[in-house]
């Protein structure tokens, strides 16, 4: 009975340890453990950091075998609401990991895009990948999303 | 000063107390477990199955344990979601909950690195968090069908280790607390201005994007965010105080309940039962 309550004090100690760890990285981004051990401590403590004045929605091109490009509906990939919709695609546990992660992810993405646009009878020799921008208006979310006001960026670099 | 702290902490985390409030927690879990399952029933096939974009956390490697995260056919898909609903109403209903705790945690890290791993925000580390420390708790020691069961009676209970409700309470503190202190000093909330685009991006409700056509001035969006700082600063002591919980549990409340109206995000409303972790409902002394 002893010993359990001392294995479960030194498990309340750890989780305490961690916890003001993960509070003092929140704080000073700095801290006495390594950031992999406590990033999923400090991601529960982590609130809507920042924000976008501009809507963001990726958009995939193949190209035909006459060489023409047409636009490849992904909104049956990306079910849901539109927030999570854009938070999946902009693949932000890849984007966590860095770069190379993050092109790899995209590569993958493709990949997959085409297995399954195949499997629905659409072949395409070419994919290729970008986010439309446009500012966000009070009347709706696709209200700006005009020619004049959307711009094409890299998924990669979202420049 | 040793024994004294000694003493403090074996009452704080060791004691036995009643287990009413780790029911009601466990109750709210298996609700969202539940209403989280069917939000996204509809889309199994996409997000679970090979029928989708199948985009796991890891790329699955022939000959070793990754290849398990190969997006599997739909039915077998289907077969794996319904185990996450039995889990789910195993724990709403304190039924078998440690075995279905331990199976829901299983399968929110399977079906987390094959899918979920791409929406990974806060509120589910801190779901899966309160599933790790509620399934170790005896949270089915009341209002259960255990104890149904074995005294015939659902709300019969027995005494628990008071430690799973303190991690909890502390956890929930230190969520308002960092959020808070992040908040103080993020330039981004130096302003309304994070809160009038929060009324018209991805997330807002039809609701939100009304609100935002009343062209409200910026002095409403800095209030509100000025209040919302000053919340977070307070919640994580007040909701320590008995004489101002009641307060703090209706104050945490309506931010929740804003969050949801205004951006959707009715997933932080398990928060709200979740503030039982700091009201010890019962003395143990009067077990029934």
């Amino acid at each position: 009975m002893h010993l359990r309550k001392s294995f479960i004090s030194l498990g309340i100690g750890l989780y305490l340890f961690v916890t003001a760890n993960a509070l003092a990285y929140t704080v000073f981004r700095k801290s006495l453990l390594p950031t992999p051990i406590i990033r999923y401590f400090y991601g529960m403590m982590a609130p809507y950091q920042g924000y976008s004045t501009h809507n963001a929605e990726l958009v995939a091109e193949g190209q035909k075998t006459d060489g023409a490009w047409e636009v490849i509906d992904l909104l049956p990939y990306f079910p849901g609401s539109i927030g999570e919709r854009t938070f999946r695609e902009f693949l932000l546990s890849h984007r966590a990991q860095g770069k190379e992660a993050t092109r790899q992810g995209y590569e993958h993405l493709i990949e997959q895009i085409r297995i399954q646009e195949a499997h629905r009878g659409r072949t395409y020799s070419d994919i290729r990948l970008a986010f439309d921008t446009w500012p966000m208006a009070p009347d709706g979310y696709e209200t700006l999303r005009l020619p004049a006001f959307t711009r094409r960026i890299d998924p990669l670099t979202l420049e | 000063m040793t024994k004294n702290l000694s003493k403090a902490w074996h009452r704080f985390f060791l004691e036995p107390i009643a287990p009413h409030s780790l029911a009601v927690m466990r109750i709210a879990l298996g609700g969202t477990l539940i209403a989280l399952w069917l939000r996204y029933l509809p889309h199994v096939d996409v997000f679970f199955s090979n029928q989708g974009l199948a985009l796991p956390y890891w790329e699955p490697q022939a000959g070793s344990l990754s290849i398990l995260l190969t997006h599997p056919a739909f039915g077998i898909a289907l077969m794996l979601y319904g185990l996450l609903l039995i889990a789910s109403i195993g724990i709403l209903l304190g039924w078998h909950f440690r075995f279905c705790s331990a199976l829901a945690a299983l399968m929110l890290v399977y079906f987390g690195l094959l899918s979920f791993h791409n929406f990974l925000a806060s509120w589910g580390r801190l779901l899966f968090f309160t599933l790790m420390i509620l399934g170790m708790s005896g949270a089915d020691k009341t209002y259960s069908l255990r104890m149904r069961r074995k005294k015939e009676s659902w709300s019969a209970w027995e005494a628990v280790p008071a430690w799973p409700q303190r991690i909890i309470a502390i956890q929930i503190t230190m969520t308002y607390l960092g959020v808070g202190l992040q908040k103080a000093y993020l330039p981004d909330w130096q302003s309304g201005e994070i809160l009038a685009f929060a009324f018209v991006n991805g997330w807002s409700t039809p609701l939100a994007h009304s609100i935002a056509q009343w062209n409200l001035p910026m002095v409403f969006y800095d209030s509100a965010v000025i209040t919302v700082k000053v919340l977070h600063g307070l919640l994580p002591i007040g909701l320590w105080i008995p004489r101002y919980q009641r307060w703090c549990f209706l104050a945490g409340a309506m931010f929740h309940i804003g969050v949801t109206l205004i951006m959707g995000m009715w997933w932080f409303l398990l928060l709200i039962p979740l503030y039982a972790a700091f009201v010890d409902l019962k003395r143990p002394n009067s077990c029934a």
